[in-house]
């Protein structure tokens, strides 16, 4: 249960935009920005983090869908950031995703027995009548009639395209898998199903989650350990209670104070309320020193200045940010 | 709170629209009140009608295909269906205004903030609009632009003078919704009708944008249909909740009673599905909301209703009054109701 | 809830033709269209005279007007003209398919690649294409047959080398649009080969488009044939083509109407055929096609 999963160090992802005349100027987008993260085997680690903050891109270049710019990944021992080719495809068969949108994640033109047993073609050579059998295994485990076989993605609601991608998400027996906010398109009457379901595949298959959200209160209920991004770093990371309980970075409170809760005990979790100030810069210039600097109440001249340390301040709780250093 | 003159009650709102495949019977006998100065949430899941309902009130249905079939929506003592387009527009454009929820295709791209604002303002005024005026080809000088920032000040926007020459796209969405606020507030209205404006902002904007309202409610004395989603917002925000089902009303009460103790089943099983920070344990609501064109029979949410019984898939529930002025539409209700 | 889904799931073709139904000039259309099929099909057993589609003679019949005999006249050598409208049919409508299939078959692949690959190949496919794309397709049609010999295979080549552009950039922006989809990164991620992702899961979502494009082109692709044909570039004498016909019959009007005035017509009802018949699958599919 204890053992590394996986391991990142200083894991950057830079996107270059051509701007000024005729493109000259290069534009650096930092979307990632030196990450540490540590995951442990069976546990679901949280991203969390307002639209823009780079969940998405840390998600895809942990599990190398993007091509990291710089920084380190090891999984399960091995180091996987510059590895090419088959060697590649040989470690993304155990690290797989299940996308936000799911409209967008399955072909409009492919019936779902095409859709889940896309990674079976790709991965292995299955006789026709033995793909049909494990994608119909593959349906069930996401609680869908086998009868959805030869549906088009049009016929599902949005619930059930999402186990759809689920269960391609689990076609090659996976041990990580990174959920890029899977309920946010679903009411919450239907998140509720996703998220127990999420929670009983977990079980079953010994999987490791990196569950990304902008919902605190979800990664709350189904987190072993959250990760605050704000604009492509990683601002605070600890054991999800003890980030609850007590969370230092101010935007982290920030963050806690503005969840919408919906009865008084919710509000005794929640810290005294703290209103953030201003808007996210453009992630295109980032002023110099803490990322956070424009949008803090308790900053400090240094905080305009230089960048924040790492601050170690408990049991697997870290914090970067000057006032802890 | 709301205990003061009723400003908008709807009754027996039905409203269909013509599809290719059919009618799709989306409201039916939709039943609403805004008091003054109450701020009311309309909350319910993605598909159940609520921006159909604000569309109609706010006579921004499109016709065809939507059809109001039945019902009156009296605003301020007028029934708006029963009005002219030209007395509709009387009686809307300076009593009633509209935030929407996209902020991003709600403004025109091509004008800036202030020319923008400042047409609405000049509308507002009743200032005639000369040809030349019309075509942006000679500029009033009136004190539109200075009124523009002073209403962008009120909604809390930095560096107003500024933002009154950016175009939308150079605006974040909370800065967008914002000045749609404002744009809002400009005739100063009795009612705000607000479609899950902050559903597409985060968290932190989000939780500006309320307190933002909030503030303004109080200050200009508004009464508010707040749209929403989100319990979570809506008890922050507002006094009263009703709870849709699949274009029906299943049950209204005040925000504490409502969450603390909701009647109908469709309203626990939708508090019962959010996770909460106290890490109690959420479980959805089996199905999906049905399909319109042919709707369960008797009552909408009993395929899905874990206390069904045999007179919901006959008999269609009535809105009944159940104490604490709280209306429930459930049979489970109705016959205690009477008593 | 199940029954709602079985309904929606069987009703999907019947739902389809419903929505088809509304639109009766796409009706009209089809009908117009596959009685064409029909017509070119069993031209030999529809045509009262089928000996006269080539170079027969009848010099005691020539020039006679509509008749029982001849219900559209005869011509200049006594052929009559309704068996020489009838073959016509069958050289507009292979022109057609012929044009279409070469342009299709050059223009998708070239604008799947442009616009998957990028870079240097889309900037090499995209250049070229917009070179073609901006001679008027008539102009480049007359300069090529000028060139080549003038026969029916060389105008239908013609045609052809000026449809492809249109449908590489049709290729080429849906490309751009759906290689963003998450499907797509799905596939690659997976280590999917690239013609598979490519010919497998883009090319598949561009079909209502073609489709729609494909119709209302038959109609263009044969009125430019005719008018080759007209100009004397296509299909040579005694060939019944329909183009030619409405040439040839063209000097002897107002007095000997029916020579140009049938063909005319047939080329008129077959590309109405084809409009009508593409602006209802527009509306079906609901796609924009420029
Ligand atoms: N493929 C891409 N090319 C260029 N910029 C990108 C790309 N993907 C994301 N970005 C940028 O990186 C930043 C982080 O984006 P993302 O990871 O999607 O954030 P999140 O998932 O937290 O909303 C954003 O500013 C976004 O515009
Ligand atoms: N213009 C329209 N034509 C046909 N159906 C419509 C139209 N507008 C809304 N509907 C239908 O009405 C139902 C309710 O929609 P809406 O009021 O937008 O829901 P929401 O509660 O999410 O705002 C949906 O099922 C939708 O399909
Ligand atoms: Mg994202
Ligand atoms: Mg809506």
């Amino acid at each position: 249960m204890n053992q590394l999963l996986m391991k990142t160090e200083g894991l950057c992802k830079y996107f270059f935009r051509d701007s000024g005349l005729l493109g000259r100027e290069q534009k650096v987008l930092k979307a990632v920005d030196t990450a540490d993260l540590e995951v442990k085997h069976g546990e679901t680690l949280a991203l969390v983090g307002e639209s823009g903050s780079g969940k998405t891109t840390l998600g895809k270049t942990m599990i190398r869908i993007y091509k990291p710019t710089k920084g380190k990944i090891w999984f399960e021992g091995d180091e996987i950031c510059s590895v090419e080719g088959d060697r590649l495809r040989h470690y993304r068969r155990y690290m797989q995703m299940v996308f936000q949108d799911p409209t967008s994640a399955l072909n409009p033109r492919k019936t779902v027995l095409d859709i889940i047993s896309l990674p079976l073609r790709t991965y292995q050579n299955l006789p026709r009548t033995e793909l049909r059998e494990r994608v119909k295994e593959l349906l069930e485990m996401v609680e869908l009639p086998p009868d959805f076989l030869y549906r088009y993605p049009h016929a599902l609601s949005a619930g059930q395209k999402q186990r759809v991608g689920i269960a391609r998400a689990l076609a090659l027996n996976p041990k990580l898998i990174v959920l890029d906010e899977p309920t946010s398109a679903l009411d919450v009457s239907v998140q509720a199903k996703i998220l127990a379901l999420l929670e009983r595949l977990r079980r079953e298959f010994q999987l490791t989650y990196i569950y990304i959200s902008h919902d605190l209160s979800v990664v709350k209920n189904i987190s072993d350990r959250t990760a605050v991004m704000y604009l492509g770093q990683i601002v605070e990371s600890a054991l999800t209670d003890n980030l609850f309980e007590s969370p230092l970075h101010p935007y982290t409170r920030a963050l806690l104070s503005a969840i919408p809760i919906i009865s008084a005990e919710e509000q005794e979790v929640i810290p005294e309320e703290i209103t953030l100030v201003g808007e996210i810069p453009s992630p295109l210039d980032v002023p110099p020193g803490c990322n956070f600097a424009s949008r803090c109440q308790e900053k400090m001249p240094i905080c305009e200045a230089d960048e924040p340390p790492l601050a170690k301040v408990g049991n697997d709780h870290y914090v970067w940010c000057h006032r802890y250093s | 709170m709301g205990l003061g003159n009723t400003i908008l009650s709807i009754e027996g709102l039905k409203v269909h629209f013509d599809t290719m495949d059919g009618t799709s019977r989306v409201l039916d006998d939709v039943e609403l009140s805004v008091g003054e100065g109450e701020v009311v949430g309309l909350v319910g899941e993605t598909g159940c009608g609520k921006s159909v309902t604000a569309k109609t009130i706010l006579r921004s249905l499109p016709v065809p295909p939507g059809r109001i079939i039945d019902g009156e929506i009296l605003f301020l003592g007028n029934n708006l269906l029963e009005l002219s387009r030209e007395e509709g527009h009387q009686v809307m454009s300076k009593k009633m205004s509209y935030i929407p929820q996209d902020p991003m295709t709600s403004l025109n791209p091509v004008f800036t903030v202030g020319e923008e604002m400042g047409d609405l303002i000049r509308w507002h005024g009743r200032r005639r609009v000369g040809p030349l005026e019309f075509m942006g080809l000679r500029r009033r000088h009136d004190n539109s632009l200075a009124k523009a920032v002073e209403l962008l000040d009120r909604v809390k926007i930095p560096a107003s003078r500024e933002i009154i020459k950016r175009y939308p796209v150079e605006l974040s969405g909370g800065m967008r919704q914002r000045v749609l606020i404002a744009m809002a507030l400009i005739g100063h209205p009795s009612l705000l009708i607000a479609d899950e404006p902050t559903t597409a902002l985060d968290v932190t904007i989000q939780k500006g944008i309320l307190e933002l309202i909030e503030e303004k409610v109080k200050e200009e004395e508004l009464s508010v249909l707040y749209i929403t989603h989100n319990l979570g917002v809506a008890r922050r925000l507002c006094d009263r909740i009703y709870v849709m089902y699949a274009g029906t009303i299943a049950e209204t009460a005040k925000t504490e009673d409502l969450l603390d103790n909701p009647r109908h089943p469709y309203t626990s099983g939708l508090i019962s599905s959010i996770p909460k920070l106290t890490g109690d344990e959420f479980k959805g609501i089996d199905g999906r909301i049905p399909d319109y064109i042919d709707p369960p029979s008797g009552c909408r949410f009993h395929p899905r209703c874990p206390e069904v019984m045999e007179i919901c898939k006959q008999e269609k529930p009535e809105l009944v009054k159940v104490g604490g002025g709280r209306l429930v539409a459930c049979h489970l209700f109705s016959t205690r109701g009477e008593s | 809830m199940e029954q709602v889904w079985k309904r929606k799931q069987k009703g999907n073709l019947a739902r389809a033709f419903h929505r088809f139904k509304k639109n009766p000039l796409s009706l009209i259309g089809l009908s117009i269209i596959l009685m064409m099929v029909l017509i070119a099909t069993f031209a030999p057993f529809i045509a009262p005279y089928p000996g006269d589609a080539g170079g027969a003679v009848h010099f005691k019949e020539m020039f006679q007007p509509p008749s029982w005999k001849h219900s559209f006249g005869t011509d200049e050598v006594g052929r009559d003209v309704l068996s020489r409208v009838i073959f016509g049919s069958r050289i507009s409508l292979t022109l057609g398919i012929v044009v279409l299939s070469v342009a299709v078959g050059v223009g998708i692949p070239l604008g799947l690649f442009a616009g998957y690959f990028g870079g240097k190949v889309e900037a090499i496919i995209m250049r070229i294409t917009d070179v073609f794309l901006s001679i008027p397709p008539l102009v480049l049609a007359l300069a090529v047959t000028a060139v080549l010999e003038r026969n029916l295979q060389n105008s239908m080549l013609a045609i052809a080398f000026t449809w492809w552009p249109w449908y590489a950039r049709l290729a080429y922006g849906q490309t751009l649009s759906k290689k963003e989809e998450d499907f797509v990164e799905v596939s690659e991620s997976l280590g999917a080969s690239r013609l598979y992702i490519i010919f497998g899961e883009i090319l598949p979502n561009m079909t209502s488009p073609l489709l729609v494009k494909i119709t209302l082109d038959m109609g263009y692709a044969i009125l430019t044939g005719a008018a080759l044909g007209f100009l004397g570039l296509g299909a040579q004498p005694p060939t019944s083509e329909w183009g030619t016909l409405v040439s040839l019959g063209r000097i002897h009007l107002p007095k000997m109407w029916w020579l140009s005035t049938f063909s005319g017509l047939a080329i008129f009802t077959t590309v109405l055929g084809f409009n009508l018949l593409g602006d209802g699958l527009r509306d079906f599919f609901d796609v924009e096609v420029e």
